[in-house]
C-alpha cells in the first residue's frame, strides 16, 4: 500500500483530489482545468445507469475501504494525520435526468474527513454571463438606466458547510475560489472596458440586486446548507435542485480548511441533462431551428385542422 | 399536475395552462379576436420567460386562426387577393419587427417598450370600440322611441359620399335611397380622421377588389399591413386586434369578409414570426403551444356558442371595457413605483 505524503493529485473514476499545500492559484487552476476535464467528457464519459443496488455497495465499499485505512494506519503506527487522503467524497449520483414530470430533485453528497477543519460543500451550474439593470423614473416613467456586467456568473449555485458559513474563518482562497453566495458573484474578472473604474459602490448594490433575483428564482440557494456528521468523520449533505434546474456540466466541490488554510479539495462532476421527447425537442430546436420552427407551425396547422373537423362532429 | 417546458426550461401545472387557454378560447370565440393580447401577459405573469411566452403564443395563434379561417372560407367570406397584399405587407413588417425586437432587447428596453405600446394602442382602439357602441347602443334605444331607422342610414350614405378617400363602390346594405344631408358630428372621430387623408386617393397602382367591391391603390393595404406586421412581431400578439379595426375603417372592406380576410393573412404572418423566433431566438416551445391549443379551441367553441346569442353592440362594449381595463392597469404599472428596481438578463451560456 502506497501512501504519499507530499501534494499529491490522483484523478480517481469520478473526479479530482488534491492535498497538501497549494498556493490559491494553482488551485484556481486546478478547479478550472478540473472543469474543463468534466465539461470535456460530458457526454463521453457516462458509465451507464449503475442500479439502486450496486449504487448502495459501491457506498458499502467506500465505507469498507475507509475502515480499512483507518486499521492499517492505526496498526502500523503510522498515525500522522496528513497521511490518508485528508478527504474523499462521493455523490449518490452524477446524473440528473430533466424528464417531462420534472420537479427537481435533491442529490446526496458524503465522504470521509480524515483531517480537522471545518468542511464546505460548493456546488455550481454551467457559467454564463448576467446584465442587471436598474430601473429610474423618466417623466413618470419607470425606465431601464444603469447597467453592470457580471461575467461568467455560474448559473447554478448551492452551499453547505459544517459549522456556521459566517464563523469559519476567512482567508484568500475563498474570493478567489468563489465560495459563498456573495463571493461567487463578485469574484474577480478584468473589467470589461479598459481603463473605466468601476463604480465599487454602484456594483455592491448590483450585486446585492442580482442575489435576490438570482434566489427568487431558486437558482441560488437562499441559505447554508448543514453538513452532518454521522459518526467519526464520515458526513453527508443534502443538495436540493429546482424544476428550473439549468442543464449543462456541474461540479460539487468540497473543502476543508483548518485556521483558514486549505488542506484539500475534492471535486466531482453532475451532469444534468435532458431525457426523452424533451432532450429530443430542446436539440432540434437548438441544432435545427428551420427544421423545428417548420414543424411548429405544421403541428399547429393540423392542429387548427384537427379542432375543425373533431368539434363539427359534436 | 405539472409538466416540464424543453424550451422554458420550467415546470408549470397542467391545469393552470388549459384554464389560461380556456379562458382566452371563450374570448375569442365570443368576439371574434385572437386573444393573444390576453394570453401573452398571463403566461408572463405565471412565471414563463417574456420572450418564449411570445414566441410560443405566435405559435399558439397560427391553429387557432387556422380553425377559425376554415369556417369564414367554407362561407366564401374571404377576399384572397386583398389577403395576398396585407400579407406581403406584413412579412415585411413582422420580419423588420423581430428585427426591431432583438435590437431593444439588446438595449434592454423591450419590456418598456411593449408596455407602452399595449397602453397606446389598447387605449385607442378600446376608447374608440367604447364610443362608438356606446354610440349605437343609445342611438337604439332612440330608434325605439322615435322609429326613425332611415335616419341612421343617411349617416351612413353620407359618409360613403362625404369621403372620396377611396373611389369607393357603394355597398349594397348601404343603399342608394338615404341621401338626405347628415348632421356631420354623427361620425365617429376615427372616422372623420381617416376620411381628411385625401393623399391616398392620388397613390399608383390602382387595383379593384371584386370580393370587397372595392378599388384602390395597391401600395395602401401593403403599407397598412408593414405598419401592423411591426407591431405584431414586437406586442407578440396575431394582429386581428389592430388588423380588423383597420380594414374596416382604413380600407373600408365590408364586415362581412373582414374577419375571414384578416384570419388568412394572420396565419401567414404568424408563421413568420414563428419561424423568425426559431431561427434567432430559439424560444419557441411546442409544449407550452400545444397545451395552449387545446384549452383555446375548447374555449373558442363554448365561446362562439355564447357569442351567437347576445347583440353585437353588447358584445362591443363589452370587449372595450375588458381592453381598457388591460390598458389601464399596464399604464399604472409603468408609473408606480415597481417591486423590484432591479432587473436580470442572461447571455448565452459560456462554452468553457
Amino acid at each position: 500500500m502506497t501512501i504519499r505524503m507530499s501534494a499529491c493529485i490522483s484523478i480517481p473514476r469520478h473526479g479530482l483530489t488534491c492535498s497538501g499545500h497549494l498556493s490559491p492559484i494553482s488551485l484556481n487552476r486546478i478547479t478550472r482545468t478540473s472543469r474543463v476535464m468534466t465539461s470535456g467528457c460530458a457526454f463521453a464519459a457516462f458509465p451507464g445507469h449503475i442500479g439502486y443496488i450496486s449504487r448502495l455497495s459501491s457506498i458499502a465499499c467506500w465505507l469498507v475501504r475507509c475502515l480499512l485505512i483507518a486499521v492499517i494506519i492505526s496498526l502500523t503506527g503510522m498515525g500522522r494525520p496528513a497521511i490518508a487522503r485528508p478527504l474523499v467524497a462521493e455523490i449518490s449520483s452524477h446524473h440528473i435526468t430533466i424528464h417531462s414530470a420534472f420537479e427537481g430533485t435533491e442529490l446526496l453528497l458524503y465522504g470521509v474527513r480524515n483531517a480537522p477543519g471545518d468542511m464546505v460543500v460548493v456546488v455550481r451550474g454551467p457559467s454564463r454571463d448576467a446584465i442587471v439593470r436598474r430601473k429610474r423614473r423618466v417623466f413618470g416613467v419607470w425606465v431601464n438606466r444603469e447597467s453592470e456586467t457580471f461575467p461568467q456568473l455560474p448559473s447554478f449555485y448551492a452551499v453547505a458547510s459544517s459549522r456556521r458559513f459566517e464563523e469559519i474563518e476567512r482567508s484568500v482562497y475563498f474570493n478567489a475560489l468563489g465560495i459563498g453566495y456573495r463571493e461567487a458573484i463578485t469574484t474577480f474578472h478584468p473589467p470589461a472596458k479598459p481603463g473605466r473604474a468601476p463604480d465599487s459602490e454602484q456594483r455592491t448594490s448590483f450585486a446585492t440586486a442580482l442575489l435576490a433575483d438570482l434566489r427568487r428564482r431558486q437558482l441560488y440557494h437562499d441559505e447554508v446548507t448543514d453538513i452532518t456528521f454521522l459518526g467519526e468523520g464520515l458526513f453527508s449533505t443534502r443538495i436540493s435542485f429546482p424544476d428550473n434546474t439549468p442543464t449543462g456540466a456541474y461540479t460539487a466541490e468540497v473543502y476543508l480548511f483548518d485556521d483558514g488554510a486549505l488542506q484539500g479539495v475534492h471535486t466531482t462532476p453532475i451532469y444534468v441533462y435532458k431525457s426523452g421527447l424533451d432532450s429530443f425537442i430542446f436539440q432540434l430546436a437548438n441544432n435545427h431551428p428551420l427544421l423545428y420552427g417548420a414543424m411548429a407551425i405544421i403541428l399547429a396547422l393540423l392542429g387548427g385542422m384537427v379542432a375543425v373537423r373533431l368539434f363539427k362532429r359534436v | 399536475m405539472s409538466i416540464y417546458l424543453p424550451i422554458a426550461q420550467m415546470s408549470v401545472d397542467v391545469w393552470s395552462l388549459l384554464l389560461l387557454g380556456g379562458m382566452t378560447g371563450i374570448l375569442s370565440g365570443v368576439f371574434g379576436i385572437g386573444g393573444g393580447f390576453l394570453m401573452t401577459p398571463l403566461l408572463i405573469f405565471l412565471g414563463i420567460p417574456p420572450p418564449v411566452a411570445v414566441a410560443s403564443v405566435a405559435n399558439q395563434i397560427i391553429a387557432s386562426s387556422t380553425s377559425a379561417f376554415h369556417t369564414h372560407w367554407r362561407r366564401g367570406n374571404v377576399d384572397f387577393r386583398m389577403g395576398v397584399l396585407l400579407l406581403g405587407g406584413g412579412i415585411v413588417g413582422s420580419t423588420f419587427g423581430v428585427w426591431l425586437f432583438s435590437f431593444l432587447k439588446e438595449l434592454g428596453q423591450i419590456d418598456l417598450v411593449i408596455s407602452i405600446g399595449y397602453v397606446l394602442f389598447l387605449s385607442l382602439i378600446g376608447g374608440s370600440m367604447a364610443l362608438e357602441s356606446g354610440r349605437t347602443i343609445l342611438q337604439q334605444r332612440r330608434d325605439k322611441h322615435r322609429a326613425a331607422v332611415e335616419d341612421a342610414e343617411a349617416a351612413e350614405a353620407e359618409l360613403t359620399r362625404d369621403s372620396d378617400t377611396v373611389a369607393h363602390t357603394p355597398d349594397l346594405e348601404r343603399g342608394e335611397e338615404g341621401q338626405t344631408e347628415a348632421p356631420p358630428k354623427r361620425l365617429s372621430p376615427m372616422r372623420r380622421f381617416f376620411s381628411h387623408l385625401n393623399i391616398w386617393s392620388r397613390l399608383p397602382f390602382v387595383m379593384r377588389f371584386p370580393r370587397s367591391g372595392l378599388q384602390m391603390s395597391a401600395l395602401i393595404p401593403i403599407m397598412l399591413s408593414a405598419v401592423i406586421g411591426v407591431l405584431v412581431s414586437i406586442l407578440g400578439i396575431g394582429g386581428g386586434f389592430f388588423m380588423i379595426p383597420a380594414m374596416l375603417y382604413i380600407l373600408k372592406m365590408p364586415a362581412s369578409v373582414v374577419v375571414g380576410t384578416s384570419l388568412f393573412q394572420v396565419i401567414f404572418v404568424t408563421s413568420n414570426v414563428t419561424i423568425l423566433h426559431a431561427l434567432t431566438t430559439q424560444t419557441v416551445d411546442v409544449i407550452l403551444a400545444v397545451l395552449l391549443l387545446l384549452g383555446s379551441t375548447t374555449g373558442a367553441q363554448l365561446g362562439s356558442r355564447v357569442g351567437l346569442k347576445l347583440p353585437e353592440e353588447y358584445l362591443r362594449a363589452m370587449l372595450a371595457s375588458i381592453v381598457l381595463v388591460v390598458a389601464i392597469q399596464l399604464g399604472i404599472n409603468l408609473v408606480t413605483t415597481p417591486d423590484h428596481l432591479y432587473s436580470v438578463t442572461f447571455g448565452e451560456a459560456a462554452t468553457p
